[in-house]
């Protein structure tokens, strides 16, 4: 099988964005390494290989359990922006349609989220960009006793049920925050509630254009989301996939 | 398949952890105190359980409380039960050594009283200071088996640590209190009536029954009992038609029958200087050991094997 993509990294700085050079002669192998140091990478990909192959192709891919409707478990799902009342009930999309969503981690209120999160672009190229921010930068201003401590509670579909913010039983630490599902239950995540919200400024961006990009994201560690869709950008389409391990 | 979130171990260990929050924000008089206390205890425990599988906490007496510990959905959501609390514990106990026999008896014990206080008029807690230090040690070896420490838990890590010491201490006076006074009672004896007893532990304190040690108060010679430890080692001795069968021991009692001497408990005993790790042998016979027929025994096997394989005759 031919190899479907190499790699290129650039560590966007916080207050630049994106560097507009991307290096393409960087060895497959520094994947790993990427992603330990900045907590995400981007990969140049084959753009006529599907996503669920490339996915494959990375690590073991982590099967979503079947949403209601779905007769089966999905290994890829197309996220296309939603207006917020044709939305499936407790989405991003439901509760924040075309408006940015927040800086989150996927499947946040699953005692065991999926450790990688891949996403490329397949639709109409748009100027929508996705955000990104370190968790573990977060953690340290916030306090990492704080977080450690920190216990919320789990609602958006299925039974109720507690789970710590930081989790530092897994090495590396187990990081995990959604402002839409999880909600403070003790008082050391209300403190962090209050204190990540004067760090959105920690955030950059990264665009996702082109079907020839994937875009890795340790979700474990970095807090990801998507800014605005204007009307001229409601074609975009993502595709989106969890890794559970890395080859 | 992930398993069900409420038997996850993150899950127990996160309300675990809001129970402890609760617990320590009254005095340790408080009767909420100790009621927040056993309600956290539980959740940890089955949190260590889980941590392992949560299929360890599914009660075995009907299936689909397998398939709901799976995360198979087989109509059990909703319907799905767990095991007792005794049942966690003894889990643990398997499973893990360091969740010694006297930490299950206690969390087993703790929780009895939390049921009590729930289903009586009764205040069924013991004053605090009797339980805390053990509280907390059980606690310690639950995060240990998580991964975890006191400090990840509890919001004074350094104080429960004091805690635990204390009641470390206060156990090995104990023990040292109960071998001076029984040495006390031994040494007033008349020194005939000293040896008559002596010799009637030396008689009693057959190998076959323990593991001989000299008593801490009266050096008589005592038994010491254990548990296994790891799986028996068997060596055969073809020569001699025999198998010697030597299997690890861990002490969990003492007794002596000549001054009455009685010590229960892994940590008592080390505070005793008799805690340490024995090997029990004992011999059998190679046909015994293996289930083997001698000659003389033929007839009988063959007519034992053959009504193995012999379905019921209902006409007959």
């Amino acid at each position: 099988m031919p190899r479907a993509y190499r790699v290129h990294s650039a560590r966007p700085l916080p207050w630049m964005g994106w560097r507009s050079r991307p290096r393409y002669d960087r060895p497959v192998n520094h994947l790993d390494a990427t992603l330990q140091a900045d907590g995400f990478v981007v990969a140049r990909c084959d753009p006529t290989a599907s996503t669920e192959m490339i996915a494959g192709q990375l690590g073991t891919i982590y099967l979503h359990p079947p949403a209601s409707g779905r007769p089966s478990f999905d290994a890829v799902r197309a996220l296309a922006p939603t207006e917020s009342d044709r939305a499936a009930p407790r989405s991003y999309s439901a509760r924040f349609g075309y408006n940015p969503f927040p800086l989150h981690t996927d499947l946040a209120t699953k005692p065991e989220p999926p450790r990688w999160v891949l996403l490329r672009a397949v639709g109409t190229p748009t100027g929508v960009g996705t955000t990104l921010c370190d968790g573990l930068e977060v953690v340290r201003r916030v306090g990492v006793e704080r977080c450690a401590h920190a216990i919320f509670r789990a609602g958006g579909g299925g039974p109720p049920h507690y789970l710590r913010m930081l989790d530092r039983l897994h090495d590396p630490r187990r990081l995990r925050w959604d402002q839409a599902f999880l909600q403070p239950a003790n008082s050391a995540a209300r403190h962090v509630q209050l204190a990540f919200a004067e760090l959105a400024h920690l955030q950059h961006r990264v665009p996702l254009v082109r079907p020839d990009a994937v875009l890795v994201i340790d979700n474990w560690r970095m807090l990801h989301g998507r800014e605005a869709v204007t009307e001229g950008d409601r074609g975009r389409l993502i595709e989106r996939v969890y890794l559970q391990e890395m080859r | 398949m992930p398993a069900p979130a409420d038997w996850s171990s993150e899950t127990l260990l996160a309300k675990a952890k809001l129970y402890v929050e609760e617990m320590e924000l009254h005095d340790a008089t408080d009767w909420r105190y100790a009621l927040w206390s056993s309600f956290a205890l539980e959740l940890l425990a089955r949190a260590a359980l889980a941590h392992t599988s949560p299929v360890l906490l599914a009660k075995t007496d009907h299936v689909k409380h397998i398939y709901f510990a799976l995360g198979i959905e087989a109509g059990a959501a909703g319907t799905a039960k767990s095991i007792e609390f005794s049942e966690v514990a003894s889990r643990l106990n398997e499973l893990h050594r360091e969740f010694t026999p006297e930490l299950r008896d206690f969390a087993v014990l703790h929780l009895g009283y939390r049921n009590a206080e729930l289903h009586s008029g009764a205040a069924a807690f013991p004053n605090a200071a009797r339980w805390v230090g053990r509280y907390y040690s059980t606690c310690k070896i639950l995060l240990k088996i998580l991964g975890l420490g006191l400090g990840d838990f509890v919001g004074d890590a350094g104080a429960a640590e004091a805690l635990i010491r204390e009641a470390a201490d206060d156990a090995a006076k104990s023990v040292k209190q109960d071998i001076t006074s029984h040495n006390k009672v031994w040494l007033n004896l008349d020194q005939v009536l000293r040896d008559q007893r002596e010799q009637e532990a030396l008689a009693w304190a057959g190998r076959e029954r323990g593991h001989r040690v000299a008593c801490p108060a009266c050096r008589s010679v005592a038994l010491v009992e254990g548990r296994p430890l790891g799986p028996p080692r068997a060596q055969v001795n073809e020569a001699e038609q025999e198998v010697v069968v030597r299997q690890a021991m861990l002490p969990t009692g003492l007794r002596c029958v000549a001054c009455n001497l009685r010590i229960a408990g892994e940590a008592r005993l080390r505070f005793a200087e008799r805690g340490d790790a024995f090997t029990h042998n004992r011999t059998e016979s190679l046909p015994a050991y293996f289930g083997l027929y001698t000659e003389d025994e033929v007839h009988e096997a063959v007519e034992a094997e053959t009504r193995r394989f012999m379905d019921d005759d209902n006409n007959e």
